[in-house]
């Protein structure tokens, strides 16, 4: 982790790079898959040190975007930069740097069914580090305490609750102290009190360690409790991004409707059966 | 405190000097001062592996009944141990204590027995689905039969006619430079025949569909059975026994039994073939060499012990998929064991076959 600067020091530097401190952009997004347009000319920008919730039903494309932000997939078109640095362009090596600066925890947990709890967390540790061998039991252990797991240490994954993966994920997304974490349903499945814990726990994360978090989500109370700023995308394109406040005072009415939980006319879906009757 | 011995930590505590942090307090720790402390007031970077030495070096204190106590410690650092309890990281053994001899063998052995065990039930329970469940309005599913039966046998087809080819061709060759010696190259026609139709062609066939539809078998029911779809099918009524196993048996007794009988044509041509042209000896004379040397009951226990191996490779990598745990480890290890135990059954029945054959014809 990066040592705490004095708040005088950040707004200092704050000010000098007022328009680079955008640590992730996306320009121009667009990607098919098959013959269906997942994401269609989509911009974003998270800055750095913020929780960055991007929101929308289920087949909105929320997912995808994720990917091409932590470089596992290239766009078909448009360029995503982190520190201003074109992903897709760099060489191998730079990409493995910049892969290390991240983490990023899977909507299933993505744990490796063979290792214990805790060798998953540490094995980011183990294959990217020389530290000694019980420094990084320690750390694994730390961020497993972290996440509320240190019990299950020695579990493998397949033993664990579908919540106890989730956080098992974040505590290996955080094994290497990331400046950006990407994190895809954090609490998508979850009961209200275990996604509530996961929400306080993205959100200590953010405010101990600075960590900035791009989370994707379909969980309203989740997306509306931790997020600086929302992006809306409604059909692989960004219908609206702001606040809080600012998606809830929208206008538009898909978004209105999404954040109300109301149900939209099915079309054809209905009483239209009358047609068929005999009289 | 004055004295405490006490160890003052640099400016930078992370995933570099780490090492050296924790080598420091663990020596200061060696010499058993009873108490101690550390003082992390000099720190201005850290990291949490800076911080994970910290607690393996409490850990270790702890462990020693040092009294090791901390100082100077900044807030960002206070931020980040009010996220764990320094109690129960230190309260952990440093690492998980060590298997006994009685428990690593019965780890060894107890899996292979329940696989045997699990083998011989899915065998018994598929036999009675393929005999009695018909005759109780549990018709065998044909359809499915059918389409594993083309899996099976239309894709390993190649395959069997190549290795049938080139050995007919081998057999032929190791025979012809013995019998020569004699005089006597006619019986080449006898070696080839009688030595694949009774031994090499059922075995071969059941070796090849053993690592080509017994492993996949294997795998694509531990697939399903890590995907929850074998559980969604007993949940809607369908027996996976009766749905996904019956037919995969079936199918693999049928393509080894046709596959096992290419093999033995395929083989004895290219023996024929080669005794024709290397050895002189005319197709004609091959051919009534090898009826004097085969009988027709060498054809049908031939042909029943193609069926047997058949539907025991079918049962050994459905039994194993059925009983994957632990995700796609457990899809690989049941891989492996379906073409290790399948070949294994084929050659003990193949024994028994041989040894029941003897003991009826003396």
């Amino acid at each position: 982790m990066r040592p705490r600067i004095p708040q005088a020091a950040l707004d200092a530097l704050a000010a000098r790079r007022r328009d680079t401190d955008d640590v992730l952009r996306a320009l121009a997004i667009t990607t098919v898959l098959g013959d269906r347009e997942v994401l269609c000319g989509i911009d974003l920008a998270v800055r750095r040190g913020e929780v960055f919730v991007i929101m929308g039903p289920s087949g909105c494309g929320k997912t995808t975007i994720l990917r091409h932000l932590a470089g596992l997939q290239a766009p078909t078109a448009g360029t995503i930069s982190v520190d201003g640095r074109d992903v897709y362009a760099l060489h191998a090596d730079e990409l493995e740097a910049l892969r290390l600066r991240t983490g990023l925890a899977f909507q299933g947990g993505a744990l490796l069914g063979s290792l214990s709890v805790e060798e998953n967390v540490a094995l980011p540790l183990r294959e990217n580090t020389d530290l000694p061998d019980a420094v990084i039991r320690q750390v694994a252990r730390m961020k497993l305490d972290m996440v509320g797991l240190l019990h299950a240490k020695d579990l493998l994954p397949a033993r664990l609750s579908g919540g106890m993966r989730k956080r098992a994920a974040i505590a290996r997304a955080i094994a290497l102290d990331p400046e950006i974490v990407y994190l895809d349903e954090p609490s998508a499945g979850l009961d209200p009190i275990t996604a509530a814990g996961i929400d306080n726990l993205i959100l200590k994360l953010n405010d101990v360690f600075g960590i900035t978090m791009v989370v994707v989500t379909h969980d309203l109370p989740s997306a509306f409790g931790i997020a600086d700023r929302i992006a809306v995308f409604f059909d692989g394109k960004v219908a609206a991004v702001g606040t809080r406040d600012e998606i809830l005072g929208t206008a538009d009415p898909r978004i209105r409707d999404f954040v109300d939980r109301r149900l939209r006319e099915a079309d054809g879906a209905g009483a239209d059966v009358a047609r068929y009757f005999a009289i | 405190m004055p004295d405490v011995p006490v160890i003052r930590l640099d400016a930078t505590l992370d995933r570099a000097t780490v090492g050296g942090t924790v080598a420091l307090i663990h020596e200061a720790i060696a010499g058993s001062p009873g108490s101690m402390v550390v003082d992390l007031g000099r720190v201005e970077r850290f990291d949490s592996a800076g911080l994970g030495g910290i607690v393996e070096g409490l850990r270790g204190a702890r462990e020693a009944g040092v009294d090791v106590r901390l100082r100077g410690l900044s807030q960002p650092m206070l931020d980040f141990f009010s996220l764990v309890s320094v109690e129960r990281l230190t309260a952990q053994p440093a690492a998980r204590e060590p298997v006994d001899l009685v428990r690593r063998v019965g780890g060894a052995v107890m899996p292979l027995l329940d696989a045997f065990a699990a083998i011989g039930s899915t065998g018994l329970r598929t036999l009675l689905a393929i005999t009695v469940g018909p005759m109780r309005g549990r018709p065998i599913r044909i359809d499915r039969t059918t389409l594993e039966l083309d899996h099976a046998a239309n894709g390993a087809l190649p395959i069997v006619a190549l290795i049938a080819f080139l050995l007919g061709l081998v057999l032929a060759m190791q025979a012809w430079v013995q019998l020569r010696v004699w005089g006597a190259e006619i019986y080449v026609a006898d070696m080839v025949g009688v030595s694949v139709l009774t031994e090499i062609g059922p075995l071969m066939t059941a070796i090849v569909l053993a690592a080509r539809s017994g492993s996949s078998n294997a795998a694509q029911l531990g697939a399903m059975v890590v995907g929850e779809e074998v559980d969604a099918l007993r949940q809607m009524g369908v027996d996976p026994l009766r749905f996904l196993v019956v037919p995969k048996v079936i199918a693999l007794g049928l393509a080894v039994l046709g596959l096992g009988i290419v093999f033995d044509v395929v083989a004895i041509c290219g023996g024929a073939l080669f005794a024709w042209g290397v050895a002189g000896i005319e197709p004609a004379a091959f051919r009534e060499q090898l009826q004097t040397a085969l009988r027709m009951s060498d054809f049908l226990v031939a042909s029943a012990k193609c069926v047997t191996f058949g539907l025991c490779v079918g049962v050994v990598g459905c039994a194993l998929g059925l009983r994957v745990e632990g995700g796609s480890e457990g899809v690989g290890r049941a891989t492996t064991n379906a073409v290790v135990l399948g070949i294994f059954l084929v050659i003990v029945v193949d024994t028994l076959f041989v040894t029941a054959q003897r003991m009826v014809l003396a």
